[in-house]
């Protein structure tokens, strides 16, 4: 899986928990969940809860503390799935 | 310092499934966990939690300058509450912050401070949460409201020109602005 189709898996993750359809529609790296996003933070655990059942990948405390935006979390995602390898 | 947390009680109830698998680990400690599994509410428990974290988080991020999710490191622990009030604390490595919280059948309000702040000097306004809420909150024509270089709240007090360490949070129908009744100098 490369980066562009982490990203897009990963927008569909994020889709429900957020209003800010252009932020959305426009994700890319920079994109910050929080000041772009604005996902409240109770849902951040949502989201990591999603990507671990979606890329059947356990997620550490020390990685969701990093995963405020799109650039760290496609990171972490990308890591996780490779160590398997 | 001082951070403050609101949780709208009724929109936390749909914008939150905390009973969903995997959802408590995530978030609390196996004796924060405890405490929400034994309580007679257990909602109320998770989100007055919630709400002392974030407030304690909300400090760390000030004074630190870290910006991170790790809400499982911020330890909480309840020394007082009743149906209307809770008194805690919250603990984060050698870091200690000590807590309040407004407990109600809609909201739970949480304000947490370090080192000199006082709870008895602080003053907390209720706002309706709206956009334009710095504007009614101006209105007042003693203390104004803005933010400064670094975006954070600040109040100046406008009859004696002093600054006053501020703490805004907004969530659903619910805005407070929390603020040092003494001067940043005082």
């Amino acid at each position: 899986m490369n980066k562009n189709e982490i990203i897009s898996a990963l927008k569909t993750i994020i889709q429900p928990y957020s209003e800010e359809t252009l932020a959305l529609e426009n994700i890319d790296e920079n994109t910050d969940f929080i000041a772009d996003l604005k996902i409240n933070s109770a849902n951040l655990v949502d989201i990591v809860l999603d990507i671990e059942e979606e890329f059947k990948i356990e997620i550490d405390n020390d990685s969701m503390a990093k995963m405020l935006t799109v650039k760290a979390t496609v990171e972490i995602i990308d890591s996780k799935l490779n160590a398997g390898k | 310092m001082l951070g403050n947390d609101i949780v709208d009680l009724n929109l936390a109830r749909v914008q939150s499934n905390w009973r969903r698998n995997g959802y408590l680990e995530k978030i609390f400690t196996q004796e924060e966990q405890l405490l929400i599994n034994s309580a007679t509410n257990p909602d109320l428990i998770v989100w007055l939690l919630w709400s002392m974290k974030e407030s304690a988080y909300k400090i760390h991020n000030r004074k630190t300058g870290i910006r991170n999710f790790a809400p499982k490191s911020f330890q909480c622990k309840l020394l007082y509450i009743d149906t209307k009030k809770s008194f805690g604390f919250v603990k984060r490595n050698e870091l200690l912050f000590l807590t309040k919280s407004e407990i109600n059948s809609t909201f739970i309000h949480t304000i947490a401070t370090s080192e000199d702040l006082i709870f008895k000097n602080l003053i907390v306004k209720r706002v309706y949460n709206q956009s334009n809420y710095s504007n009614i909150f101006n209105l007042s024509k003693r203390f104004y409201l803005a933010h400064n270089e670094a975006s954070l709240p600040e109040i100046t007090n406008l009859k004696t020109k002093t600054k006053h360490i501020t703490s805004i949070s907004h969530h659903g129908e619910y805005l407070r602005i929390v603020f040092n009744k003494k001067s940043k100098t005082e």
